[in-house]
């Protein structure tokens, strides 16, 4: 079943387009103009997600997204108009996990909306092994044997692609969409070095190489031969 | 000169000049009284001399010349001949007051004898009843008093006036000094006032409501005015912007929406394109707006995450590829894994502007190039272009808020930016602790180079303001 996305903001042609683009993408989408109307959908059929617009007329946009928390673990996203630094950390301080100034692009809404409810997933913590590798998703540290590897978020990411898909060539294409969330058209060294961190972390005490390249083709995560 | 100085020294001259015209006429007038009361003896001595003396046709009887000690006393015949004279005076042969001894009045005159100043009463004796000349009488008094009261005189006067003169200079000194240092602290609350751009800050003034506190206080309404043109300029750009985010919020996610439905039709997605690049300038233009209304203020908080620049980089990248579409390849070399310690958004925003500012610059058909690296503890951010170059006397002032070389707005076609880009990258990447430098040369091409310092220890959450 399609995840239920509701959409709290108060401009009616920002509520249509977000309503429309997020239908169109195969989301199931519930629309409130007010905070008061908004608590009440999610508590009457409760969201998967919700996209919330900061400044509402009646109860404003932090109290609701304060109320939303409150009531349980759905993901916020929230809209702003205003970008200053207080606004923002108020809105993360209230629960919120994430954030967009307006004008947004719509594609990164949606690749940021997917990856809230990736997140959001009921999947309890799970640990990635390959050889003697291993990734704890909930801590997102990785180890190799006994050693604790900490990684970046990036780094991360594109160690999870890999152990997720042991064995099996990753084109460059594949891996930027993946981890880089969109179609990377330019020629980037960007893969290569992040790779190359990735190896020197993972072999920083003369392990065996895991990470392997394929000459014209990609990547791939196997044993050593 | 200072003031103050001015001042003074005006003090210290005009009591010069009263003190100078005082002190002539005291020296003239005593000079004047102490001659005359010589003259008075010495007319008083002769006069009881000729009293005295008696005088016929055979000679004359002179009477006791040793009559006042301090008083020498010569009588001389018409024969040229030294008749008599006073004992204290014996053995000096030689006239007093040689050019007088004909005179047929009586004279006063001074004369210089041995080192000493004379005053000499030259007399004609003439026998009573007649015109008979029968000799000459000088009586002499030295004028060693007078000199040495003249002398103390002078010395009292021009001590005298250089105490007062100095007394008076330094009283004046002080006393204006006292009286313009409101004016100093005026001078150093406005400096502080420019330099801090901070218009709410007001002059403290507790002084009497004299000269220096009307001064203060219509300069303090000054700031007041300013102040509030200030803030009222300042919330009409913040509504403005915010009031525009929303209908470009609409037009925006509208076009994004079309393209992802419209498939792939190329003459919309054209249309779409178009749209798309003058709503991210007018995005940028607002971005731009607000960051100015806030940063006038002095209140413009930077957040303090871990931010990475090589994710930022290619967003950025992306989000400018429909600018750049048809006109220039941008291409990304050379990149590495960076972390930096800030605010995203402005980093990003210093990214976008010096990005937007190459694709604006260069003709079509050019290139620009982004590269990303570390060097010791540096970020090193380089965007550059084979652009027409900035020419050397532009160089100096592009940082500058609204300065646009006056050769690159004729020559680009569509220059109808805000020329404000550079001073905020400028602004936001020194207020990161970094610096941002700028080489080019003409016909060949712009870089820009943006160094933040790496991620340090404790990096999350803070909020650090200007």
């Amino acid at each position: 079943m399609s995840a239920r996305i509701l959409i709290i903001e108060d401009d009616e042609a920002i509520l249509k387009f977000l309503r429309r683009g997020l239908a169109y993408e195969g989301y199931q989408v519930d629309t409130a103009t007010d905070g008061q109307s908004g608590l009440g959908l999610a508590r009457d059929n409760p969201p998967d997600l919700v996209v919330l617009d900061l400044m509402l007329p009646g109860i404003d946009g932090l109290e609701v997204c304060r109320r939303l928390r409150a009531g349980g673990p759905v993901p916020i996203l929230i809209l702003t108009a205003k970008d200053s630094v207080s606004d923002r950390i108020q809105g993360l301080d209230m629960g919120a996990d994430d954030y967009m100034v307006k004008p947004f692009n719509l594609d990164e809404l949606l690749a940021r909306i997917r990856a809230l409810l990736r997140r959001a997933q009921p999947s309890r913590p799970q640990v990635l092994r390959f050889a003697d590798l291993s990734l704890d998703t909930g801590t997102r540290q990785a180890s190799r044997g006994d050693r604790i590897i900490s990684l970046t978020a990036k780094e991360y990411e594109l160690l999870e692609l890999f152990l997720r898909h042991p064995r099996q060539v990753l084109t460059r294409d594949m891996i930027f969409d993946r981890v880089w969330g969109y179609d990377f058209g330019g020629e980037s060294n960007i893969i290569e070095v992040y790779i190359r961190y990735l190896r020197q972390k993972l072999e920083a005490e003369n392990e065996l190489r895991l990470i392997h390249t394929v000459r014209g083709m990609g990547y791939v995560l196997r044993e050593p031969s | 000169m200072s003031l103050r100085a001015r001042l003074a020294l005006l003090s210290i001259s005009i009591v010069g000049g009263v003190l100078l015209i005082f002190g002539v006429a005291v020296y003239l007038s005593v000079s004047i009284t102490l001659t005359n009361q010589v003259d008075h003896t010495l007319e008083g001595a002769a006069a009881q001399i000729i009293r005295n003396s008696m005088a016929d046709r055979v000679g004359v009887t002179l009477p006791e010349l040793n009559l006042f000690a301090d008083i020498y006393i010569q009588v001389w015949g018409t024969d040229g001949k030294l008749a008599s004279s006073s004992l204290n005076i014996q053995g000096f042969d030689r006239p007093l007051d040689t050019d007088s001894l004909n005179s047929v009045k009586p004279v006063f005159r001074d004369v210089v004898i041995e080192n000493t100043q004379l005053r000499v009463l030259t007399v004609p004796l003439i026998i009573r009843n007649s015109d008979r000349v029968i000799g000459v009488l000088q009586a002499a008094s030295s004028l060693e008093m007078v000199q040495a009261i003249q002398e103390v005189l002078i010395w009292v006067l021009l001590i005298g006036a250089a105490i007062s003169m100095t007394i008076i200079g330094l009283a004046s000194w002080f006393s204006t000094g006292r009286a313009l240092s409101p004016l100093e602290t005026v001078t150093q609350t406005a400096d502080q006032i420019v330099r801090a751009d901070d218009l709410s800050r007001r002059i403290p003034y507790q002084g009497p409501p004299d000269e220096v506190g009307h001064l203060i206080m219509a300069f303090n309404q000054t700031l007041s005015r300013l102040e509030n043109l200030f803030n009222t300029q300042r919330r009409f750009l913040a509504d403005v912007g915010h009031e525009l985010r929303t209908p470009l919020t609409v037009i925006r996610g509208n076009a994004d929406l079309m393209r992802r439905m419209s498939g792939g039709d190329e003459e919309s997605k054209e249309s779409l394109d178009s749209i798309q690049s003058e709503v991210d300038r007018l995005t940028r233009m607002v971005g731009d707006l607000l960051f100015l209304a806030q940063a006038e203020s002095g209140k413009l908080p930077l957040a303090h995450d871990l931010v990475e620049l090589d994710t930022l980089i290619l967003e950025v990248y992306n989000q400018m590829l429909v600018l750049a579409k048809d006109k220039l390849t941008m291409r990304v070399e050379e990149i590495d894994q960076v972390q930096v310690c800030g605010d995203k958004d402005r980093l990003k925003q210093v990214l976008v502007n010096l990005l937007a500012n190459a694709i604006k610059y260069t003709p079509s058909g050019g290139e620009v190039r982004i590269s990303l690296g570390k060097l010791e503890d540096q970020a090193k951010i380089v965007v550059s272009d084979n652009g027409p170059g900035i020419p050397a006397e532009d160089l100096p002032h592009i940082f500058e808020r609204f300065y646009r070389g006056e050769k690159s707005r004729t020559r680009s076609r569509d220059g109808k930016g805000f020329g404000l880009g550079l001073s905020i990258a400028y602004w936001i990447v020194r207020n990161h602790g970094g610096k941002i430098e700028v080489t080019s040369k003409e016909q060949q091409g712009t870089s820009f180079t943006v160094w933040l310092p790496l991620e340090g220890e404790s990096c999350k959450g803070k909020i650090f303001v200007d």
